[in-house]
């Protein structure tokens, strides 16, 4: 029998959650730490290569300097005073331009600040300087490298002075050097469209032009300038854009040397690269989905095979346990049936010897009579047990039609009757005015029959009473059958819907009667349910949900109303016996 | 010459009514109980030569009865006519000392001879003590 098409689609949503949870889960946990990892290595990359950058031009620009003062303390060291005052100097500054070509001009400073000797395009022979900075620093140092400064001449510089001690007090020689060197070699550090970089003094002033619009010796503003040993990296943010800076400090602490760049482009081929795991992410994210879509749709096929399989078994087991049923209900029956035929027997040998022993007297006409009308009766009582018989064999379809539930239940204990009646099992039943249901009458049957065999079986041959209440319930009707006979041992009351459970003799029960009825009562969307107590009795509770039959709908008869139609209405079902 | 005494116990009314006028017509004297107890009674009130017996009865079922006559009067002959067809029950039947097993439905001849055949039985027992004698019966 078909089974009621159930919704896979939970089933299915459920099976796709689970999977897509357990797939997807740890795959964005793992690549979401493979993630945060290849980040943090990735930037560390970049900073890496951002310092090492900063660093070699630092150490390129500390050689530098150091070749510069290394020149000019060779010719503090070769020269006397004198001899430069009398015109080496200018001898010099031609060789050494012609070594590095570095320097603007050339000058010699005495120890109070006068510029006593100058070689170069500016004219400052004759300048003081003793109130700047750099020689003011002097007094203690052997060496100065200045900051950026415009100075007389009114043009950007920045100037190298050496101090010469000699026995009466000291003199100075000192370069000026044009900015444009340092800044092509920090200028000539670029990377991508936004790295750079440039040189800041001490009080953050730009000594070197940037690539983008600070002019020289404009305030830079940033907030780095504290001393500190190597190199450091700070992320900062400036104008709207977020900025890598690496910055070291260079020149004897005089100049820090600074890159930085636009954070977005150093990280643009990580960001490359995470695009790219992004999208292989994404594509195994879909082959997942796709996956489990695929491997859900064909669980659910495979569940659906198998709900049908179980169907059909069940239908099998159906027809076996209503085969069985009928079986029990055989030898009953037989004994029904060999009274009345016991008593047509007799009485046919009753008229019989009315007839032949002395030929039909007139006074024994009435007899005749009464026997026959008896044998009549004796026909009429086999004819009932047949038609039960046939009534419950005939009805298989599961369809669902017009029933009188009251009727359908008498009509069940009028077929359990022929049996009970001599097992002296008496019935008392308590109906509910129902209207006409619309159910599967002949699922009731199989279930009603079986459960009422079974009272009677709990009786043991000693007889008792079953009682059946049917009670509306909200939109259900209970169908409440207790019997007073031996009940159920507590160990076994968890098994009795089970398939083959049994407490019968061997050979008096399949085990399949009630496994078979909850199936059938599940199939009608209901529930059976059992208590008992062991030496005083058992309920069973059938509920199922109640279904009236509509106005229009009652008017169409169905099988379980026209099989009684059939009958002739002679035998009102339950006063059978 | 006395008729022999029969006692017939079936719980239905028209078997009961019907197979005594046919056995009182055939020449034996028929008592009949509707159940088990009626019958030990009726046995109890002595002169019951053969009891023909129903196995499925309300209250005291036919086996049982045949149990307790049998303990109460060994040499009664015990005819069981039943329309019950279980093998066991024949044998458990037999086993207790029931004389025949008849099934319904069966024929009056057969029933007569049967009843014939248990009351020479009868007689040709030693007579065991208290044991009323057994006339022959009149044949139908």
């Amino acid at each position: 029998m078909p089974r009621g098409s159930r919704d896979y689609a939970p089933l299915h949503r459920r099976l796709l959650r689970t999977m897509l949870v357990t797939c997807l889960v740890p795959l964005l946990l793992v690549g979401g730490a493979s993630f945060a990892q290849f980040h943090h290595y990735a930037r560390q990359m970049v900073l890496d290569q951002q310092e090492r950058v900063v660093l070699n031009h630092a150490h390129f620009i500390d050689a530098f300097l150091q070749r510069l003062r290394t020149e000019l303390q060779a010719i503090t060291d070769h020269y006397t005073l004198q001899e430069l005052l009398a015109g080496e100097l200018d001898r010099v500054f031609g060789v050494l331009q012609q070594g590095s070509g570095v320097y603007t001009d050339l000058g010699i400073i005495d120890d109070r600040g006068n510029h006593v000797k100058y070689f170069g395009p500016y004219g400052l022979e004759g300048r003081n300087y003793g109130q700047t900075a750099w020689f003011e620093q002097l007094r203690t140092h052997d060496l100065v490298v200045s900051d950026l400064f415009l100075g007389y001449r009114g043009v950007p510089h920045f100037i190298i002075a050496v101090k010469r001690r000699t026995p009466g007090g000291y003199w100075i020689l000192r370069a000026s050097l044009s900015t444009d060197y340092i800044s092509q070699l920090v200028e000539s550090i670029r990377v991508g469209n936004t790295g750079e970089a440039f040189f800041l003094d001490r009080k953050g002033l730009y000594q070197t032009k940037t690539r983008f619009a600070s002019r020289l010796l404009d305030p830079s503003g940033l907030p780095f300038l504290d001393a500190h040993e190597g190199v450091r990296s700070t992320e900062l943010s400036t104008g709207g854009r977020v900025y890598l800076y690496s910055d070291v400090w260079t020149a004897a602490g005089q100049w820090m040397l600074v890159f930085r760049q636009e954070k977005a482009e150093a990280f643009a081929p990580l960001q490359r690269a995470l695009w790219t795991s992004t999208i292989i992410t994404l594509i195994g994210l879909a082959g997942v989905v796709l996956a489990a879509l695929a491997i859900s749709r064909r669980l659910v096929r495979y569940v659906q095979d198998a709900d049908t399989k179980t169907g059909e078994l069940h239908a099998q087991l159906t027809v076996s346990s209503k085969m069985a049923a009928v079986g029990e209900m055989a030898t009953g029956i037989a004994h029904e049936v060999n009274n009345p035929l016991a008593n047509i027997e007799t009485l046919r040998t009753w008229i019989l010897d009315l007839v032949t022993d002395k030929g039909l007297a007139a006074e024994d006409v009435p007899e005749v009579i009464a026997a026959a009308t008896k044998i009549g009766d004796q026909v009429e009582r086999c004819r009932r047990i047949t038609h039960d018989l046939l009534r419950f064999s005939r009805r298989s379809d599961s369809e669902r039609v017009s029933t009188d539930l009251n009727g359908l239940v008498e009509e069940m204990i009028a077929m359990i009757e022929h049996r009970a009646r001599s097992e002296n099992v008496h019935f008392e039943i308590h109906p509910d005015p129902l209207p006409m249901l619309l159910l599967s009458s002949s699922k009731l049957q199989q279930i009603l029959l079986n459960v009422l065999n079974n009272a009677v079986d709990a009786m043991e041959g000693k007889g008792g009473k079953v009682k059946i209440v049917i009670r509306r319930a909200g939109n259900q009707v209970r169908i409440a059958i207790s019997d007073s006979g031996s009940g159920i041992a507590p160990e076994h009351l968890s098994r009795i819907f089970e398939p083959f459970f049994t407490t019968k003799p061997v050979g008096k029960g399949t085990g399949l009667g009630l496994a078979v009825c909850y199936g059938l009562v599940q199939q009608m969307g209901g529930t059976l349910t059992v208590e008992s107590q062991p030496g005083v009795g058992s309920t069973f509770t059938l509920t199922l949900p109640m279904q009236p039959v509509e106005a229009d709908a009652a008017a169409r008869v169905g099988p379980a109303v026209s099989t009684t139609a059939t009958d002739g209405g002679a035998v009102p079902a339950g006063t059978s016996s | 010459m006395s008729r022999p005494r029969l006692l017939l116990i079936d719980d239905e009314d028209a078997f009961r009514e019907t197979v005594g006028k046919l056995l009182n017509h055939r020449g034996f004297d028929v008592s009949t109980a509707s159940d088990g107890a009626q019958g030990i009674r009726a046995v109890l009130r002595g002169g019951i030569e053969i009891v023909i017996l129903d196995v499925k009865m309300a209250g005291l079922d036919g086996i049982e009865t045949l149990r307790e006559l049998k303990r109460i009067q060994p040499d009664l002959e015990v005819i069981i006519l039943t329309g019950h067809l279980l093998k066991s029950t024949e044998q458990e039947g037999l086993k207790l000392g029931a004389f025949a097993y008849l099934t319904k439905p069966c024929t009056v001849p057969d029933m007569v001879q049967t009843i014939v055949a248990a009351l020479d039985a009868r007689a040709q027992r030693p007579a065991s003590s208290g044991a009323p004698e057994a006339p022959a019966p009149r044949h139908a």
